[in-house]
């Protein structure tokens, strides 16, 4: 009795746990990757734990900012591109992709944006969002330059009105980490990923955007497949969470396989 | 007296200007500090091993401390939370490639499914292991790229695979001092190392950190090196050096040669040096713009088979670069050979030489030290210049296997990471912000002797050239 | 060469002459046409006279690119002049001054990211990011090159100095009515070329400006020109709006830049020419 107790509590624990990646095809080649610069180091880990496992392939990662990336999957400049944030119809459109050559957007995880400034120091929402819309204060508001997914998800959220001017412009999460980490007064806004130690969330939480990979509508190479499969497995959700982010559940995880024909 | 003043003025002027270099230097030696890891005693009685991190003013102000614990996480405590502090000599740093730098006691080395080494036995064997573990992997890994594609690859991958399931279990279990239990892949350590007993030791750590940084290849995780970046910025400015001085040195033979004198003579001459001027980031934008843009997508047309031409890369930064260099090394190479005296030449072609026969045997002879360090102005040119590289192919991020499948060198069509991009704009994880970005300094520093040593290469052999022709030209 | 003199030579040795003046021409002109191919392309690419685009944003990137170059001289001159006065005939300093000179503009502005503004920030409550770092950081970067530039120009005038000396002038009055004006071109075409150099400059603006307009110039988003290529260019489309500004923008900077430096050459050659008369 207790043996078949203890049995179908594992079923039940191995049942609720993402797949383990099982390799189907051994590939070898480089792949190229356009993206998210808040993406950055998770891409950069996935590929180093997959190419322990395929030692013959190798990714190369350029992270210019999500804007960017629609742009170089268009011309079909990289394999597959990572977003910060889900790009919209119109987007994909301007970015001269057409109904029938539209990447396949994969969400794998998700960040929470917030507000971050030097640890203690508590503000309020209505400073925080004068300080990013212009008015000045005692405040000074860092955010991030025109192609940066994060940037185009934070001023969607806090109303749409692109930030006023004083707001400054730095190029990646890691130098708003750093500017926000030395200066006392200022305040940022960033993901979860590259937050320093001096850094801390505060204010409200300006939303949750999804992390996702984007596929192009023709990729047929095995060795993007079985990339995906280690993205969307225990291990790749590993990695998502040692980042800070959330990866999806099992549910979302088993639906994308069988959409991808991960499985199969 | 009175010519005490100025000359105090001078040299404390002369100080002035070197500051930036040193302070350079020294805070990047500085960072290299070997860590010594402790364990701090907290009020609530836990002890924990950490490292502490340097405070900022705020934060000597509050009395706040940022401390690096033994699973590689920065965590802040006030000043009253640590009560006390004791030495860790016995405690271990590991540095591994695939997780952030840990610390602790190890407890146990697993090498086999019942064969676990301890105590005297675990230090003797530890770093012999290690090095083997790595060297196996190395060999597989090896066999696998070189079969890529061909009949032997499934058979190496299969080998490799035997060998990756059973290196996942060799490793040592490294213990917090809290209780907590890790297991770290030996084959993924890159050094075991304890704090330095000694000031022998002590200053030879301290080295071997900085020679770390450079010799390193780089990972995701932790502070990793910067041997692909190095090969890759030297590679660059080498490339981009010899296409900008050749081209430069070509021209400058041509304009002296036939376009000597006369009106259209002196604007091209002109218009070729006044381009030296033209910002490197324009010439960025140009490169992005129409070698990217235009050639590269067009070759990519032409030659089928996907993307690899119409983003940037090496070959374009390297073209771009030149043409950026070849207005200076231009009019140094002029001015060299402006300056052997026009009647060698007339005498030499009246006794019946041709104009090749001149260049060679009246003109190079005398001339050649000055023409080299023109060519070498172009490596310096190329050596300073950032900005357009973040336009034309400078990955922004770096992480193991930067050239593709163990590459040596980067290839001309792919991106290549570069020293000056990489300290303006780090790509590292945050442990190398919390640790006062070694990586990002060091790198500047090294882009910065490459600099200085392509300018003092030119320098050298522009004025040695002058000499030259000073020497048998008398005016 | 004399019809007698050639009938002499080999044909060999002729035929190679020939081939090598083929090779040269070509690789010669290359060089020269690319350059030129690059700025005509980049005017064409610029659309001067035609609508579409934002022209104040041009025009912002240009106040600051302009503004910077500005203030970093204003702040370098002094030192510079100073060091070069003080350094007249000291040999062993311009060995030194050229090796500090070498080093790249980021150097000044990553040190004052790292190490100076945060003090600065926790200390004197100044932000962490401003152009006026990026001032500061160009002016520290200026003084090597400018202080070198200027030792060259004012060496040209020891040797009217020494002979005004041979003639029993006070040094005031050397001073006064001979070095200063002598020197005074030569310090104008130092100025233009460090000013030149200053504008063009990206890095140090990336790092520590901030990249948003001020009091003083930039347009939303970046200081500088430069900062606005490189934060932007590879999102634009080509020939979109922004593509346009951006290519305007670089290229009335490079017409400021070109000019800078030429009007320097000019003055340089004319007290080079001044001397040998």
């Amino acid at each position: 009795m207790r043996l078949l107790f203890l049995a179908l509590l594992s079923l039940a624990v191995s049942v609720g746990a993402l797949p383990d990646y099982a390799p189907r095809h051994w590939v070898a080649g480089r792949l190229k990757c356009a993206g998210s610069e808040t993406m950055d180091l998770v891409v950069a880990r996935w590929a180093q734990a997959f190419s322990r496992i395929h030692p013959a392939w190798s990714l190369q990662v350029d992270g210019k900012g999500s804007r960017v990336a629609l742009r170089v999957l268009s011309r079909s400049g990289a394999d597959f591109a990572v977003f910060s944030r889900l790009p919209s119809d119109s987007e994909l459109a301007d970015a001269g992709m057409s109904a029938a050559r539209r990447p396949r957007l994969v969400v794998v995880g998700h960040d929470t944006l917030r507000f971050v400034a030097r640890r203690g120091r508590e503000i309020d929402s209505a400073r925080l969002a004068g300080a990013f819309a212009g008015r000045s204060g005692s405040l000074r508001a860092y955010g991030r330059n025109l192609s940066s997914g994060t940037r185009a998800y934070a001023v969607s959220a806090m109303g749409g009105r692109d930030f006023g001017a004083g707001t400054r412009s730095l190029s990646s999460p890691s130098q708003v980490a750093q500017a926000v980490s030395v200066d006392p007064s200022a305040v940022g806004y960033s993901g979860a990923g590259s937050r320093l130690s001096r850094v801390e969330a505060t204010g409200p939480v300006l939303g949750v955007r999804p992390l996702v990979v984007a596929i192009p509508a023709h990729a047929s190479g095995a060795a993007l497949r079985e990339f995906m499969s280690f993205v969307l497995s225990r291990q790749g959700a590993d990695i998502l969470r040692a980042d800070g982010f959330r990866p999806i559940g099992e549910d979302s995880v088993a639906v994308w396989r069988a959409r991808l024909g991960l499985d199969g | 007296m009175k010519s005490l003043a100025p000359a105090c003025a001078r040299v404390l002027l002369w100080i002035l200007v070197a500051i930036p270099a040193a302070l350079l230097l020294a805070r990047t030696v500085a960072l290299a500090r070997p860590e010594v890891p402790g364990v701090a005693i907290l009020r609530d009685g836990r002890q924990i091993l950490s490292i502490p991190l340097e405070q900022d003013a705020l934060e000597r102000e509050s009395g706040e401390r940022r401390h690096l614990l033994a699973d590689g996480s920065v965590r802040v405590f006030a000043a009253a939370e640590i009560v006390g502090r004791r030495d860790a000599p016995d405690a271990w740093i590991v540095r591994t490639e695939d997780a952030p730098p840990r610390m602790g006691w190890i407890r146990a080395l697993v090498v086999g499914v019942s064969d676990t080494l301890r105590g005297a036995e675990l230090e003797r064997r530890l770093a012999r292991l290690r090095e083997g573990r790595r060297a196996d992997r190395e060999r597989l890994v090896q066999a696998v790229r070189a079969s890529r594609g061909g009949e032997g690859f499934a058979l190496a991958m299969e080998r490799w695979n035997l060998f990756r399931r059973e290196d996942d279990r060799v490793g040592v279990l490294l213990e917090d001092g809290e209780g907590g239990v890790s297991f770290v892949r030996l084959s993924s350590v890159r050094e075991f190392s304890r704090a330095p007993q000694g000031p022998v030791r002590y200053a030879l750590a301290w080295a071997g950190n900085l020679g770390r940084i450079v010799s390193d290849t780089p990972d995701a995780w932790g502070v990793g090196g910067l041997r692909e970046v190095f090969v890759a910025t030297v590679v660059l400015v080498v490339l981009s050096g010899c296409i900008g001085g050749t081209l430069a040195i070509l021209a400058a033979l041509l304009l002296n040669e036939r376009l000597r004198s006369g009106r259209w003579a002196l604007v091209v001459r002109r218009s070729s040096e006044w381009l030296a001027a033209v910002p490197g980031v324009v010439w960025g934008a140009v490169g992005f713009g129409f070698l990217v843009s235009v050639v590269g997508t067009q070759i990519d047309h032409l030659l089928g088979g996907g993307l690899r031409w119409a983003t940037g890369g090496l070959l374009w930064a390297s073209l771009t670069l030149g043409i950026l260099a070849v207005p200076l090394s231009l009019k140094r190479a002029l001015d060299s050979l402006d300056a052997v005296p026009r009647q060698w030449r007339l005498v030499a072609r009246s006794c019946g030489a041709t104009r090749w026969q001149v260049l060679r045997m009246v003109v190079f002879p005398v001339a050649w030290p000055s023409l080299l360090g023109a060519w070498f102005s172009a490596f310096a040119r190329a050596a300073g210049e950032t900005a357009p590289l973040m336009l034309v192919g400078a990955l922004h991020s770096v992480s193991g296997d930067v050239f593709g499948s163990g590459a040596q060198f980067p290839s001309l069509s792919g991106g290549f990471p570069h020293l000056g991009v990489l300290a303006c704009d780090p790509p590292w994880p945050p442990i190398e912000a919390e640790l006062g970005h070694p990586a990002a300094f060091l790198s500047l520093l090294s882009l910065s002797l490459l600099c200085v040593v392509f300018e003092l290469a030119a320098s050298m052999f522009l004025a040695k050239g002058r000499r030259a022709i000073e020497s048998e030209a008398p005016a | 060469m004399a019809e007698s003199v050639r009938r002499k030579v080999p044909a060999s040795a002729r035929r190679a002459d020939r081939l090598a003046g083929a090779l040269l021409g070509a690789g010669g002109s290359f060089a020269p046409f690319a350059l030129v191919s690059a700025i005509v392309w980049l005017f064409f690419q610029a659309q001067l006279f035609g609508g579409g685009g934002d022209w104040n944003r041009v025009l912002g990137w240009l106040r600051g690119s302009v503004a910077l170059g500005a203030g970093a001289l204003a702040l370098a001159a002094p030192l510079s002049v100073a060091g070069a006065l003080l350094s007249r005939g000291h040999r062993l300093e311009r060995a030194h001054l050229r090796v500090v000179a070498s080093i790249p503009l980021a150097v000044p502005a990553f040190l004052l990211l790292h190490l100076l503004a945060p003090w600065a920030s926790q200390e004197l409550g100044v932000p962490a990011q401003h152009p006026n770092w990026a001032v500061l950081a160009l002016a520290i970067g200026m003084v090597a090159p400018l202080w070198s530039i200027l030792s060259d120009a004012l060496e040209r005038n020891d040797e009217l100095a020494s002979a005004a000396f041979a003639l029993g002038a006070t040094p005031t009055q050397v001073m006064r009515t001979l070095v200063v004006p002598a020197s005074l071109p030569g310090l104008g075409a130092a100025l233009l070329r460090g000013w030149s150099r200053a504008m063009g400059e990206t890095m140090a603006v990336l790092l520590v400006s901030g990249n948003y307009e001020s009091a003083w110039g930039g347009a939303a988003g970046a200081a500088t020109v430069g900062a606005a290529l490189v934060l932007d260019l590879p999102e634009a489309g080509a020939g979109s709006g922004l593509w346009v500004d951006l290519m305007r923008g670089g290229f009335l900077l490079s017409v400021l830049t070109v000019l800078g430096y030429a009007l320097s050459d000019r003055i340089e050659r004319s007290i080079r020419s001044g001397r040998a008369a």
